[in-house]
């Protein structure tokens, strides 16, 4: 508020001050020189014109002058803070360019690595796969002759079986007729002696 | 190498031919009286046993064993195991003076057999290396040791917070299609290299269903060290009903011999077995079968009254032995079928009571894709957790206590009320937790890769990590640390348990993958 | 049947007792040996023809009628077999005869003091055999030996001799299957 109202004193003064002076040439004018005359200052236009221009510059130095160095001031700071700034993007760019540059060394370090660690786990798993595979084709080997020997012994059972049992139909043909009573009473003499108690519990 | 040549079989003969006795002995006989049902009543054989094996001589000389069950004045009830048809009014019997025995050795592994123990695979005679017999007394308190030593199932969900120890009895129960078999399959193919004999006992089961069993195992490697002992549901009742003790017989000639053959002893271990019965329930069925057609009284729900019985010295056969016995095991996993999750039948409780534990599978968490459909909230193992490996055990609490919680503030944020942050969290926290529990068929994991899971999980790696995101996060971590950070899955599996060492370095090397994670998400 | 068992034991005693005592003042062991067989032989019918037990039980009927029905079918057993049986079916039924059989077995030995030796044969004894097989199971067994022989002719050979709930199988058919069944193991 108060610099409104200064600033409205100022531009009163001058107004004043500008009135003053505009109306003194309308004197200066009144009456033709001639010779060195024109050029030499007429003291009655002079000393109010200097007065006029001693108060205008006192009012500007007052209050312009203030004000114009105030908006230099601002804008030597604005530029001076720019630049300041332009300077630190600068080294945080050339910070993160570093940073980034380790990070992507790193990356590759990182990328060998894991190409590396691949690599190995790979050949283990090559070689894991590998043995399972031999061990499970020497298991199917193991179980193919487990599985042939299996079905030898059903054979051969079933062919023992076959044998028994004719061997048995043979036998009990030759007994049912072949033998005359007196040898089926001897057999049972013998059936007789030989067997079990009937006592034996 | 077998030679099939006539030499090899006239020796085979001739050696048989040598053994052969001659010597006939008398021998108490009696006369069926009347045959159906599956058995048998006969008149004489005053001096037959309770369960003692009898041999019928039906038609044309064919033998038909029978089981001596009820002994009255004058006249004896016995089921028949076999043919039943051969066997006609008149026919004769006669004692044996055994009791049923099942023939038992290495032989068998890889094999399907019936509950006698005979191959029904058509891979040919199965030699034995002995024989047990299906009744058999269980160990006393001298001989057994507290159980102490892990039985991995490869689920994650079973291995953290309901431990199975080599030696316990752990029911898996729940409905129809909950995935009771998976788990059982699942704990199978998971033994592998573990140094255990399996043993999976089918009963009552579609012998279709058997079969594509053995295949799913044998495409996994695992019919290797696995008996099959399948009493299908057109094998009659008595069948059914040994099959399981059959089942205990063949594992329990592992565990009390060594690997020579000799009973086990202090430098002679016992093996490891682990002994499935699927399922109990169909068994106790052809047993209420065998029993009413015996005409014995029926009790609750017409079941006679020794299935307790029946049930408890069946699963009091689940031992650890002592290491002056060998050490061996025999660890139990029967399963019972529920009918609508009705836990409160009169066999459901039975043998809940009976075993150490058990899983509850719920159709619900089925349907809602939670697999394996374990309801953490009510299974338990009761000794299993002093077996646990001490990694599992330093991060199951946290997760046992983040899943408890989550279900608590679950129930309050159906209310729909306005959440503040921690609730947010704890929710967030379960809600992944639940996630990271689901796993597939056949993809056990170790138990090392299971801690550490869980351990992620724990440390709020997976509360940034979408839930969808959480099973594959977990994969692709596994995987990350097997291939390129080994070591510190080689150091908690030799530590088995976790370092500070070993936190600090899982940490950043979570933290590291979980940068690659997210990474390889946005660019999809 | 009376549903207190020692009751119904002794009825069964009772029917045992009066017809051994009958057949044995009648026709000696002999006779008694006679009834035992036809006895034995409507027991193994009865167990797989299930009619006549039940028409002789049948409550429908009145006992008269039962017991004139029983005695029709077996006219041909022994007189005193045959009447015993009627009375059976008079007061019952039939069910019992298995135990009054057993029983008439047990009093044959101790009231009579006879041991009853069953043997098969393909062939007819001699009297050579006749004394081995008695000697023996007079050694064994004690008492008076009577044996009852019989002739199987479907039988290869040997001889099949059984006394009471015992019996020893030494006949060709049982041997040849043994072996049969040993040669067919594999070892």
């Amino acid at each position: 508020m108060k610099d409104k109202i200064r600033t409205a004193q100022c531009g009163v003064a001058a107004f004043v001050a500008a009135a003053y002076t505009l109306g003194v040439p309308s004197l200066a004018f009144a009456e033709e020189k001639t010779g060195m005359a024109v050029i030499l200052p007429d003291m009655l236009e002079f000393i109010p014109m200097l007065v006029a221009f001693i108060i205008l510059w006192i009012v500007l130095a007052k209050f312009g002058w203030p004000v114009f160095d105030k908006m230099l001031q601002k804008r030597s700071d604005t530029i001076q803070a720019d630049l300041q700034k332009a300077e630190d993007a600068r080294i945080e760019g050339e910070r993160t360019l570093a940073e980034y540059k380790q990070e992507l060394d790193q990356a590759k370090m990182q990328a060998a690595q894991i190409i590396a660690d691949a690599k190995q786990t790979g050949e283990a798993a090559r070689a894991d796969i590998t043995a399972q595979a031999q061990r499970e084709a020497a298991e199917m080997i193991d179980k193919a002759r487990a599985a042939i020997e299996t079905e030898k012994k059903v054979a051969v059972s079933q062919l023992q079986g076959s044998v028994a049992d004719t061997s048995v139909a043979v036998v009990s043909k030759l007994f049912g007729s072949g033998l005359t009573d007196d040898e089926h009473r001897a057999l049972i003499e013998r059936y007789v002696n030989e067997a079990g108690s009937f006592d034996a519990s | 190498m077998t030679e099939i040549t006539a030499q090899s079989i006239d020796e085979a003969l001739r050696a048989q031919l040598d053994a052969l006795d001659t010597n006939v002995e008398s021998r108490e006989i009696g006369t069926v009286i009347q045959v159906g049902d599956g058995n048998a009543r006969r008149a004489g054989l005053k001096d037959a046993k309770a369960g003692e094996l009898l041999d019928f001589t039906g038609e044309g000389g064919k033998t038909v064993y029978g089981l001596a069950q009820n002994l009255e004045e004058d006249e004896v009830g016995a089921v028949l195991l076999g043919d039943v048809t051969a066997i006609k009014e008149n026919d004769q019997v006669h004692t044996t003076g055994r009791i049923v025995e099942v023939p038992s050795g290495r032989g068998m592994l890889g094999r399907v057999v019936n509950p006698l123990g005979q191959p029904i695979d058509g891979k040919g005679p199965i030699e034995a290396e002995g024989y047990r017999p299906v009744e058999f007394r269980a160990p006393g308190v001298i001989e057994r040791q507290p159980v102490n030593e892990p039985m991995q199932t490869g689920i994650l969900a079973i291995d953290s917070m309901i431990p199975i120890g080599r030696g316990q009895r752990e029911l898996i129960i729940g409905d129809r299609q909950t995935g009771k078999t998976a788990i059982a399959i699942d704990a199978i193919i998971n033994q592998k290299g573990q140094d255990m004999i399996c043993i999976y006992v089918a009963i009552g089961q579609k012998a279709s269903t058997v079969a594509n069993l053995v295949e799913t195992l044998e495409k996994h490697g695992a019919m290797d060290y696995t008996i099959i002992v399948s009493a299908t549901a057109s094998d009659s009742a008595p069948l059914q009903y040994i099959a399981p003790m059959a089942g205990a017989a063949i594992g329990e000639y592992f565990m009390y011999n060594g690997e020579n053959g000799q009973p086990a002893s202090a430098d002679n271990p016992g093996r490891h077995v682990l002994c499935i019965y699927d399922d109990l329930s169909k068994q106790v069925v052809a047993y209420r079968q065998m029993s009413l057609t015996l005409r014995r009284p029926p009790g609750r729900e017409a079941y006679p009254g020794d299935v307790f019985y029946l049930h408890s010295r069946l699963l009091e056969r689940a031992v650890k032995m002592s290491d002056e016995n060998g050490g061996g095991s025999l660890t139990a996993l029967p399963m019972i079928e529920t009918q609508a999750g009705d836990v409160s039948a009169y066999i459901p409780t039975n043998v809940i009571s009976i075993t150490d534990g058990q899983i509850f599978l719920v159709t619900d968490l089925f349907f809602q894709g939670q697999r394996p459909a374990v309801d953490v909230g009510i299974s338990v193992s009761r000794v299993g957790g002093s077996a646990q490996v001490k990694a599992m055990k330093q991060v199951a609490g946290s997760l046992r206590l983040d899943l408890a919680s989550y279900r608590e503030l679950q129930a309050f944020t159906q209310f729909g009320s306005d959440l503040d942050k921690a609730t947010q969290q704890q929710l967030a926290r379960g809600a992944r937790m639940t996630e990271l529990l689901k796993q597939g068929r056949y993809v056990p994991m170790p138990v090392e890769e299971q801690a550490i899971a869980i351990y992620a999980g724990g440390h709020g790696f997976l509360d940034s990590i979408e839930v969808e995101d959480v099973v594959r996060f977990r994969g692709e971590l596994l995987d990350y640390l097997r291939g390129s950070h080994a070591d510190v899955l080689e150091a908690l599996r030799s530590e088995k348990k976790f370092t500070d060492d070993i936190e600090s370095r899982l940490d950043a090397d979570i933290e590291q993958f979980k940068g690659q994670f997210a990474a390889s998400e946005a660019k999809e | 049947m009376p549903a207190n068992r020692y009751q119904a034991k002794a009825e069964v005693d009772i029917y045992a007792k009066t017809l051994l005592e009958q057949l044995n003042e009648k026709g000696g062991i002999d006779a008694v040996l006679e009834a035992r067989s036809q006895m034995e032989q409507i027991v193994a019918y009865n167990r797989s023809h299930i009619d006549l037990t039940r028409a002789a039980s049948d409550l429908t009927m009145p006992p008269e009628k039962r017991a004139e029905l029983v005695r029709g079918v077996f006219g041909g057993a022994s007189p005193e077999l045959a009447s015993t049986l009627g009375v059976m079916a008079e007061r019952g039924g039939l069910e019992i005869l298995p135990r009054v059989l057993s029983s008439f077995n047990e009093l044959i030995s101790s009231q009579l003091g006879v041991t009853v030796v069953d043997v098969v044969t393909r062939v007819a004894l001699d009297d050579h055999l006749r004394d081995l097989i008695k000697n023996k199971a007079k050694n064994e067994l004690g008492g008076t030996v009577v044996l009852r022989e019989q002739i199987d002719t479907g039988m290869l050979g040997g001889i099949i001799m059984s006394a009471g709930s015992r019996r020893i199988d030494a006949s060709m058919n049982t041997m040849l299957e043994g072996v049969r069944t040993t040669l067919k193991k594999t070892s």
